[in-house]
């Protein structure tokens, strides 16, 4: 089934490559509604932890990637990609699109690290860090998300995790999913479509 | 540069859905290439490392490596001054049924697939072929990076071949790929 999903998924990005702006999301819209607004994680701050639940702004649109800040490849691309849609779209668009990430590699990723790694890539952010390996899991559950982080004896440490953005809304809902690879013009065109509630 | 963006979006997704093969938007922009297959020598372009965001202590460098003759990248070398250490990485799907939580495995289970970042011990150039180390796939892994790598700076990055020896390349450092 999964593979079914994300194949559905690659092929709208292929069609959308090759025609330009689409009138529909070209991300992946779950079929069965995935509510993630009442999960709780700890949100790193200036003056100590703060509560954060995964829901946006009342007309916003909230993007939420699970990775960690000493990924070179993915984690960048992405927020590239993210970043690079919301110059695409313009000002008034682009302040309405509030970014979170969630490390899957808390142990590391103490401190200020995470808030100052997406002050890289935005200025509307939420460095979340979870306080417990519970609290991890279940945000990735309600994500599905998954993601591993292996430990060497050699001191080496290997994180594989998904990876997908999620676009959450203003009642908790995923909206739309972005895999891996989908470029900045795609974004663009499901974050215009969101913000003007024509998706 | 429209065609070329389309295209590497496209290449992305399939790189994706490799297995399924789906073809691209139909447009190759690959130009015929006539030269006379003399040397085991290799052309690499494009090549570019990504702007380290703040805090970030590893790196990434692309480029495409082509080959008339066939040969094989086995190890790849930058200075001390810009990273501690470089490897060739892949990132792969990790493989098979995972270890998930049985609350994860719902039958309409939408979980992204998970990738890995892992080493690998080379990178086949084929003959007259060319191979692309770009986002989601092959790149050079800049570990513990000595400095941030900054839009406008360049990093030498020395490239070991299996038979083309030992090539040294000036990659640019970009926000995106060019």
């Amino acid at each position: 089934m999964r593979s079914r999903t994300i194949t559905i998924a690659l092929v709208t990005l292929v069609v959308t490559a090759c025609s330009g702006t689409s009138s529909t999301l070209v991300g992946y819209v779950p079929p069965s509604q995935k509510h993630v607004g009442n999960i709780e994680v700890a949100e790193w701050t200036e003056n100590g932890p703060e509560s954060f639940r995964f829901h946006a702004d009342a007309g916003d649109v909230l993007v939420v990637y699970f990775g960690y800040t000493s990924c070179p490849d993915m984690c960048p691309t992405t927020m590239v990609n993210v970043r690079n849609a919301k110059n695409r779209i313009g000002d008034d668009l682009a302040r309405r699109v509030d970014l979170a990430m969630v490390t899957v590699d808390p142990e590391r990723d103490l401190g200020g690290k995470l808030k100052a790694y997406l002050g890289s890539f935005a200025d509307r952010t939420h460095a979340l860090v979870p306080e417990t390996a519970e609290q991890l899991e279940t945000a990735k559950n309600a994500f599905q998300v998954t993601s591993t982080v292996t430990k060497e004896d050699d001191g080496k440490v290997t994180v594989s995790h998904s990876g997908s953005a999620y676009v959450v809304n203003a009642a908790g809902d995923v909206v739309v999913e972005w895999p891996f690879g989908i470029d900045a013009k795609a974004i663009a065109n499901d974050l215009r479509l969101l913000l003007s509630g024509g998706a | 540069m429209k065609a070329r963006t389309l295209g590497r979006a496209a290449i992305a997704a399939a790189a994706l859905i490799g297995p399924l093969g789906l073809a691209s938007c139909g447009s190759d922009d690959q130009s015929a290439d006539t030269t006379v297959a003399a040397s085991a020598d290799v052309v690499i372009d494009g090549a570019w490392a990504r702007t380290s965001a703040a805090g970030a202590d590893m790196g990434a460098a692309y480029m495409t490596i082509s080959s008339t003759a066939g040969d094989r990248l086995v190890d790849v070398r930058v200075d001390a001054t810009v990273a501690e250490m470089a490897q060739i990485h892949e990132v792969v799907m990790a493989g098979g049924d995972m270890d998930t939580d049985d609350t994860m495995m719902t039958t309409d289970s939408t979980a992204a697939p998970e990738m890995v970042m892992q080493e690998v011990d080379e990178i086949v150039i084929a003959a007259g072929g060319m191979t692309e180390l770009k986002p989601g796939g092959y790149h050079i892994m800049l570990m513990k990076l000595a400095a941030p790598l900054e839009v406008g700076s360049t990093i030498d990055v020395t490239l070991v071949f299996a038979d083309a020896g030992e090539k040294t390349v000036t990659v640019p450092v970009r926000d995106d790929a060019p």
